[in-house]
């Protein structure tokens, strides 16, 4: 408590006082929901459904917080990944729509907020439900979405200079990175250099890419295991509510140990001393028995 | 005395002419105002639309995969003679320079992590080493910093410099570029010697000169691009003004084709100038251990650091050569920011007439320019255009759709 009085009063002070800090910032956030379905069988670990209920929380909470914060809802699963829900496309919609799409309202609810949750559920049930109907078993890697949010991101933050953006993933299957490799680091580059912290929620299994791009970018990487089930609303909104401006400031939870270690192109494995060819600089264990690199097949010394 | 030794005189200097072949001013006058046009509404904003993605694409260069100099060397060889405290700069170019070589440095390890940078600052007609050949950006930084509290004083000398950068470029690898970039602000170089010998050191050892002038163009200094880039001309630039300057400088960030000669020696035997395979560490980081320690590099106590995993010695920071046992120490990531040099994204083509938003950021595209991918055929707008070629390098359509789907 006393690291956050201090704070407060350096701010009041006006010692470090930062003008990204404004009375009008807002926030972009994007969700990258991942959508897989076997990422999400496994019995040990926390439901989509349970997931969901505490994501709706949190992006309410986000979208109370300041009436100019934006929201964008991305799924993706074997099929690819797609917008499911958008603020900037779904504010044109009349109320008047309300009614016939079915929505109705219990007690004290907001309609803005029944509306959201209920767009945004049903869009993820047609991804799930497509993909079921079309039998795909198969895994796309998080660089598609990934592109696809800071694209979105890009032009918000050029339009409105006052926007500030992060992104969150929630991440359930197992393998992170597929064939994708170059792809997801360009993103992580260029989230890197946009300002956009990338936060991961992590369900699965432990992923030491995804933990890269919350280190990289200034994010938070959190893993979830059965036991956090009735708490997730807590950690969300505790870790990934925090406005990008006010980050530095606050003392955010996350997995500090990450591992930067390189993997051989060839056999996969994980390498502390290896060999770069100077021409494509892929990562070799040992050098090739014929001299040549087994990805640019030049001709080495 | 060779043939190469007699100055050449270039009659008609690149830069200066049109696509004809004439001079600028012999050119029949423009009318720029005449190029905007009405359309049928009597509307001016498709036709200024137009004008401004013109304006954003200008950049996108086509990029055929060719093989470039990924590890490269290169000296930043400055002026600071008084030549440069003209203030056609503001607030004079040496400040001006100093400020865009500031931004280069800083950009020029984000592009090209495992490179070497050198700085050769020239002035009194001497060439002095400002920083020592090195991969790291903050040394660099803080060496110019203290550059910019110096003067400038006396007279430039090409030779010199070039001289310099040539003893410190010899002593880098073979499967290294060798490369110069010279920012020149006098119009006269003060050499001891004929400059020619110079030029043919530098051609002998495979060094390639990239000269930005400041003020106007000088005879010696395209024979010298001319001469070390086997005879290629587009390697001497005249900056007209400070923005002008910083594109010339961003330009260089792009690691350079290997030349021509170069690689078809490669192809043809393997004794010319084969690849080569580099042996490097991967440390692993050592977060808040329960001890200070000294570190290998400045030899200061330190809690966190990368430890070598040849010989075990701590370092502060990646990439850097082990201060102990010699090993070049990275991390993988460093080596994949120069992934997309390798594999570029493809230039979009213009198209027109559709309906639907852009693909990348949902935006209408109705009225607007619109580019198609030429692998995926998604239709973006000149915002994404530009972002994913100078920013992102990969293509969001292709990346959603192009999946491993087993159906």
């Amino acid at each position: 408590m006393d690291s956050v009085d201090d704070t407060a009063a350096q701010l009041a002070k006006g010692v470090s006082y930062d003008e990204e800090i404004q009375s009008d910032s807002c926030s972009f956030l994007v969700v990258i929901i991942d959508l897989h379905s076997n990422g999400w069988l496994n019995k040990s670990q926390i439901s989509l459904w349970k997931v969901l209920e505490s994501l709706t929380v949190f992006l309410n909470a986000h979208l109370a917080l300041n009436s100019s914060n934006e929201l964008a809802v991305l799924g993706f699963n074997g099929l690819g990944a797609r917008v499911l829900y958008s603020t900037t496309t779904a504010g044109k919609n009349a109320d008047a729509n309300d009614i016939a799409n079915g929505i109705h309202l219990k007690g004290t609810m907001i309609r803005q907020f029944k509306k959201f949750d209920e767009s945004v559920l049903s869009s993820i049930k047609a991804q799930i439900a497509e993909a079921k109907a079309k039998n795909v078993n198969g895994s796309t890697s998080v660089s598609g979405p990934l592109s696809l949010a800071l694209s979105h991101l890009n032009r918000r933050i050029r339009e409105k200079s006052s926007m500030r953006g992060h992104i969150l993933i929630v991440s359930a299957s197992g393998d992170d990175m597929g064939s994708k490799y170059i792809a997801t680091m360009n993103t992580i580059f260029t989230a890197q250099k946009l300002g956009v912290p990338l936060d991961v929620a992590n369900f699965g299994p432990p992923k030491s890419f995804l933990q890269q791009a919350a280190e990289f970018t200034q994010g938070s990487y959190l893993e979830f295991s059965e036991k956090d089930a009735e708490g997730l609303v807590h950690y969300f909104c505790s870790t990934f509510l925090v406005e990008p401006a006010v980050r530095k400031y606050v003392n955010m939870a996350t997995k500090s140990n990450v591992d930067f270690s390189a993997v051989c192109f060839i056999t996969k494995k994980i390498l502390e001393i290896g060999y770069v060819c100077s021409v494509c600089l892929c990562i070799m264990q040992e050098i090739p028995e014929d001299n040549k690199c087994a990805v640019c097949h030049s001709q080495y010394e | 005395m060779d043939s190469d030794d007699e100055y050449v005189p270039n009659t008609r200097a690149r830069g200066l002419t049109n696509a004809e072949g004439a001079y600028r001013w012999e050119d029949e006058y423009h009318r720029s105002w005449d190029v905007v046009q009405e359309d049928s509404g009597g509307s001016l904003a498709p036709a200024v639309n137009g004008i401004i993605d013109t304006a954003k694409r200008r950049k996108i260069k086509p990029m055929a995969p060719v093989h470039r100099g990924i590890i490269r060397n290169l000296v930043l060889v400055l002026d600071a003679s008084l030549a440069m405290s003209d203030t056609d700069m503001r607030p004079t170019r040496f400040y001006s320079m100093i400020s865009s070589a500031s931004v280069f440095v800083t950009d020029f390890f984000s592009q090209n992590p495992i490179s070497q940078l050198a700085i050769v600052v020239l002035r009194d007609g001497l060439a002095v080493l400002t920083s020592k050949l090195d991969g790291n950006p903050q040394t660099h930084l803080d060496n110019l910093a203290q550059l910019r509290k110096s003067q400038v004083s006396g007279q430039a000398s090409l030779q010199n410099g070039l001289e310099l950068a040539n003893v410190l470029l010899s002593q880098t690898p073979q499967y290294n570029t060798r490369e110069v970039l010279l920012v020149f602000g006098a119009l006269m170089s003060n050499d001891p010697k004929p400059i020619s010998q110079t030029i043919h050191k530098l051609v002998e050892n495979k060094v390639r000169v990239k000269i930005i002038g400041l003020a106007a163009e000088v005879a010696i200094c395209r024979q010298i691009c001319t001469q070390t880039n086997m005879g290629e001309s587009n390697s001497y630039f005249i900056a007209l003004n400070e923005q002008h300057f910083q594109t010339l400088l961003s330009d260089s960030l792009t690691p350079i084709p290997v030349l021509k000669e170069r690689e078809s020696a490669a192809k043809s035997t393997d004794s010319a100038e084969p690849a080569t395979a580099v042996r490097m560490g991967f440390p692993k980081r050592q977060l808040h251990s329960m001890s200070a320690s000294l570190c290998a590099c400045h030899q200061t106590l330190t809690k966190q650091g990368f430890f070598c995993p040849q010989c075990k010695a701590k370092v502060c920071t990646l990439p850097m050569t082990c201060p102990v046992c010699a090993l070049t120490l990275i991390m993988s990531t460093h080596l994949a920011r120069g992934y997309h040099h390798l594999f570029p994204l493809q230039p979009f083509n213009q198209t027109q007439g559709y309906k639907n938003p852009c693909f990348g950021c949902s935006v209408s595209l109705a009225n607007r320019s619109q580019f198609e991918c030429p692998k995926c055929h998604n239709i973006f707008c000149v915002d994404c255009d530009v972002f994913f070629h100078e920013n992102l390098h990969n293509c969001a359509g292709c990346e959603v759709q192009n999946t491993d789907v087993q159906v």
